[in-house]
């Protein structure tokens, strides 16, 4: 096998293992801009599967299984945004509570599902760009879904840094006393991050019916959604980042199952730890970096509730 | 007022341990997994449910940490279930720890190897099973690559794929099986990827030794084929299951189950063969020819009749020196904790 | 109508009574889920609360599964009181169990056997400081957000744990399963009395105590209450604020370190696969729930052995599939954490300006 094929691949395996992350990290990243950390991601992605699983298997319509999902997803979120946001309770523990909460309902009523089957979604070559030699065919030669996760990331990032929308929603989860004053509803703008972020997050637990896996099984994606918490730290808040921390995780992945066929003589064990690794190196260089230019990114009042009541 | 005392003293006494007759034993289960699983756990449960359905009264508890289980095994052997099956390697000492507290109630510990007077252990003998379809993959092939993607790797799982490589060579000497291990007992995703990883390198036939239909669909997706595991997974993809090596758990377990309830079972160490049923080759998919379907039931029955053993010398290791010696019949143990590669296999233990 | 006024202090009243009062609410929701499940709660309660409650057994299993629990627990709430969130329990506490391993393995037959029991806790305590050295080096000196470090370091420790399992540590006695030798008796915790309840739970109780302790009357403790409220005032106080992060975070982890010996050295007497059932992670809602008092991890590890184990009694009685445990556990979290509400606030009646 040549270089080339080798690192298309490699590349192939990187953006449909990073796709679900990638969906997931965004919705985390449009939480916590607001000021909400969302470490329940595991079980929206393992309930809004389930439900993408069910809609299909009844409706036999994709684009009704992701809707299905992403309304699960958002009343999940909906339920920690009460928790966190009116009740003004601790985010980590309230996520928590969301991790075994998701688990507990899609094993469930997941048992019923075992053996049954949906079709998965069809590459859809994108004519001209999928020829560009190693990435044409890795980044435009799959399905839908990956194509909408492009513009997603585009679109959020977009929203946050050139809207007026995106202005309102970093200033909530950098200073919401301050927007409060301005007249803005903090509870309002972070109910609505939490929910359009958790729909997000049920995108990347729907990728696994619909791509990855055709079939259910209980705990069908495997503790994916806490590496999606931590990438979400490792993105710097930031969509662009999000995109790169996902797909670094899938080409880890990809590399750890190429290096075995190739006969590289790694301790596969020894293998698996590297993402992780990895991870806290560029963690350190990148917040060496900023802290050197004078910048942090991580939203100041993220995980803090806000009461209008509260004279800090 | 009577009345009322009435009502609660019997709702009291349903409360209470039922010690059953020894005529009708009760039967429980503790599982590694959660039945949903699709495979092990799943396999097991349909062999208690197969002693559901004889009107046996079975429980089960699911998703048992290895770590949890001698508390889970002493509740349930204090609610007064005769028969306790204890379903992964892990549960052995546990197992061993509350037989010996409850001298009355019979453990069964599955995979392991320790035994007591009133703590029996068995499994069933996969690994000709998965030889039968090693043999299927060998004459199926056009690539002479065939992928295996492997969990963890512990004996079982080495032998497993060792009977099936030797399978395959039987039947197509030039084949070469390629191994990836995904370092997981459960994660269908990475599964899917490593079908792919191991189907771009030439691969026109992929088996997992873990539980999930990954392998199959991703075949089926590719227009390849698969060999599923544990249990029948053609419903995931029809036109590319060639077949699958499965267990059939309720044979065994009506067999205990009828032994305790005639008074005739004793402490033993079980490991079922293909004769048995017990485990079994699931029907070939459409795309098998019948010469070759006709050729591997031949040689089910050789196994079945004992005149052909899958683990015999001479057979070679990975490096073609001599792994058992020509004419030698290896011990179950030796069988047990085999942690070689035969010839033919690529790939590296890790 | 109503509206919410902060409470300047919470008496002691208000905080049963909320505690109480959430726990009350979860069993009212709880049972709800039971019946739409198809199990009389009115029922279930009693005989599982009986079969914990008022048996020798019952109490042994729950002061069995409290101990890893208030250890991380702990671990978890020494962090928190510089606000720091140590996710990387699971890992410590894996690290501890390896460190734990090593010298168990290593030592046995080498040292006088009475040697061994200080060795292993000393061992375990340093290693466990040693490996959460790594993040609170990069959060004192580097800015690095630790909850990410923490949660990361985690995956790596269980890969090293599985790397020497299927590989150097591999006992060939036992068919090559995943799994060491079994220790030498030298290195097992001692039972109290002739339960199966090992020292662990003392000293995680003693270590809380001591935790306590420290926090109250020393200086370095005065010091981390000051940073603890306000980083930039403990700045200007003078306080060596990075180092006092530090050596909270390191002291943190190899508290949760313990959990890990305690396992291995108290209850299975060698290493093995899986051994932690999630501690780490549930540490962090215990700790959580104390409102991160180092007293308060006592009842609430506590608190958490009763779910756990009550979980494990519904199943087994009531043929309950893991789901519904999973759910009530959840459920008993949420309506945990909503009612903290009513502690810093109380409800007051609007007045009409």
């Amino acid at each position: 096998m040549t270089t080339p094929e080798l690192l298309t691949i490699i590349l192939t395996t990187a953006v449909t293992m990073g796709t679900p992350l990638l969906f997931a990290t965004l919705g985390g990243v449009l939480s916590e801009r607001a000021g909400v950390i969302h470490l329940g991601m595991e079980g929206i992605m393992l309930v809004s599967a389930l439900v993408t699983f069910v809609v299909d298997l009844q409706t036999g319509s994709k684009v009704l299984a992701l809707i299905g999902a992403m309304m699960a997803a958002g009343a999940l979120s909906g339920l920690h945004g009460f928790v966190c946001i009116s009740l003004r309770g601790n985010q980590i523990a309230s996520g928590l509570a969301l991790a075994l909460f998701g688990t507990g309902l899609s094993g469930l009523f997941g048992d019923a599902l075992i053996g049954s089957t949906v079709t998965s979604l069809n590459r859809i070559p994108i004519p001209g760009l999928e020829l560009i030699p190693i990435f044409g065919s890795a980044f435009f030669n799959q399905d839908w879904l990956v194509y909408l996760s492009y513009f997603l990331v585009a679109g959020l990032w977009f929203m946050l840094f050139h809207t007026n929308w995106g202005l309102q929603i970093r200033s909530v989860g950098e200073a919401p006393i301050v927007c409060d004053a301005l007249g803005l509803s903090v509870a309002k703008i972070r109910y609505l991050c939490v929910i359009f972020g958790g729909m997000l997050i049920g995108l990347g637990g729907a990728y696994f019916p619909l791509v990855l896996t055709s079939f259910w099984v209980d705990d069908l994606t495997a503790g994916r959604g806490w590496i999606a918490v931590a990438l979400v730290i490792f993105a710097f808040w930031h969509p662009g980042k999000a995109l790169w921390g996902a797909y670094l995780f899938g080409a880890a992945i990809a590399f750890q199952l190429q290096a075995q066929v190739m006969g590289l003589k790694i301790p596969s064990y020894i293998l698996e730890m590297f993402p992780y690794l990895l991870t806290i190196v560029v963690l350190t260089v990148v917040t060496v970096r900023n802290r050197r230019a004078g910048q942090t990114f991580m939203p100041a009042a993220l995980g803090l509730p806000f009461y209008r009541g509260d004279k800090h | 007022m009577i009345k009322h005392l009435l009502t609660i003293s019997v709702a009291l006494m349903l409360w209470l341990p039922n010690f059953a007759s020894a005529a009708d034993p009760k039967v429980a289960f503790i599982y590694v997994g959660p039945v949903g699983d699709g495979g092990w756990t799943y396999a097991h449960d349909l062999g208690r449910q197969h002693l559901e359905k004889m009107g046996v009264e079975t429980t089960y508890v699911e998703s048992v940490p290895e770590t949890d289980s001698e508390r889970v095994l002493r509740n349930l052997a204090r609610r007064g279930y005769d028969i306790i099956f204890t379903t992964s390697f892990g549960y052995m000492d546990p197992t061993l720890n509350v037989a010996k507290q409850f001298p009355e109630t019979i453990f069964m510990h599955a995979s392991g190897f320790r035994t007591h007077d009133n703590m029996g252990n068995y499994f069933a003998r996969m690994y000709q099973a998965r030889y039968l379809v090693g043999m299927v993959a060998g004459m199926m092939t056009k690539t002479d690559n065939i992928g295996i993607i492997g969990s963890h790797p512990i004996p079982e799982i080495i032998r497993h794929i060792n009977a099936f490589t030797l399978g395959v060579r039987s039947v197509n000497p030039k084949a070469t099986t390629q191994v990836i291990w995904v370092n997981s007992w459960f994660d269908p995703a990475k599964e899917g990827a490593a079908a792919n990883s191991l189907m771009d390198n030439g691969a026109d036939i992929v088996t997992i030794t873990t539980d999930s239909a990954a392998a199959t669909q991703t075949a089926a997706k590719r227009g390849l084929y698969a060999i599923g595991n544990d249990s029948d997974m053609s419903l995931y993809g029809p036109e590319a299951h060639l077949t699958a090596n499965i267990f059939n758990w309720g044979i065994y377990y009506e067999h205990v189950y009828n032994q305790v309830k005639n008074g005739t079972w004793k402490s033993s160490s079980d490991w079922w063969g293909i004769e048995t049923g017990a485990v079994d080759i699931s029907p070939f998919g459409k795309m098998v020819p019948k010469n070759i379907q006709d050729l591997v039931m031949a040689k089910k029955d050789e196994i079945a009749s004992g005149e052909f053993l899958v683990f015999k010398g001479p057979v070679k290791g990975q490096d073609g020196s001599t792994a058992i010696a020509a004419g030698v019949v290896p011990s179950d143990q030796d069988l047990l904790s085999m942690m070689y590669y035969v010839e033919g296999v690529v790939g590296d233990i890790p | 109508m109503f509206e919410l006024e902060r409470r300047l202090e919470t008496p002691l009243s208000v905080q049963v009574v909320v505690t109480v009062g959430s726990i009350v609410l979860a069993l009212i929701l709880g049972s709800v889920l039971l019946a739409v499940v198809g199990v009389d709660p009115i029922e279930a309660y009693p005989s599982v609360g009986a079969l914990m409650f008022f048996d020798q057994w019952g109490w042994q299993d729950l002061f069995l599964k409290m101990t890893p629990l208030l250890l991380t627990g702990l671990g978890v709430a020494i962090a928190a009181q510089l606000n720091l969130w140590n996710i990387g329990a699971e890992g410590q506490l894996y690290l501890g169990a390896i460190a734990t391993t090593w010298l168990a393995l290593e030592y046995s037959e080498a040292l006088d056997a009475h040697f061994m029991l200080p060795i292993l806790l000393i061992g375990t305590f340093v290693a466990g400081g040693m490996w959460a050295a790594i993040p609170a080096g990069l959060r004192s000196w580097f800015g690095v957000n630790e909850i990410i470090t923490t949660l990361l370091l985690n995956y790596v420790a269980i890969s090293l744990a599985d790397y020497l399992l299927y590989g150097a540590w591999r006992d060939p006695s036992t068919l090559n399963f995943p799994m060491t030798r079994s220790f030498g008796e030298s290195s097992f915790l001692p039972m109290i009395g002739s339960t199966t309840v090992h020292w662990g739970l003392p000293l995680g109780i003693i270590l809380a105590f001591l935790t306590w302790v420290l926090l109250k009357s020393t200086t370095i403790g005065f010091q981390i209450r000051v940073a603890g409220d306000n980083l930039s005032a403990a700045d200007y106080a003078g306080f060596n604020t990075k180092n006092l992060l530090f050596i909270v975070l390191v002291l943190s982890g190899a508290v949760a370190a313990l959990a890990g010996m305690t396992e291995v050295a108290g209850v299975h007497h060698r290493l093995q696969q899986n051994f932690s059932i999630n501690y780490g992670y549930t540490g962090i809602i215990v700790s959580r729930l104390a409102r991160n008092h180092p007293i308060g991890v006592i009842g609430t590890a506590f608190l958490l052995a009763v779910i756990f184990v009550g979980g494990e009694l519904l199943q087994v009685e009531y043929q309950l599939p893991i789901a519904v445990i999973y759910l009530f556990e959840g459920l008993l979290l949420f309506t945990v954490i909503g009612s903290e509400l009513f502690l810093s606030y109380r409800l007051r009646r609007r007045v009409a300006v």
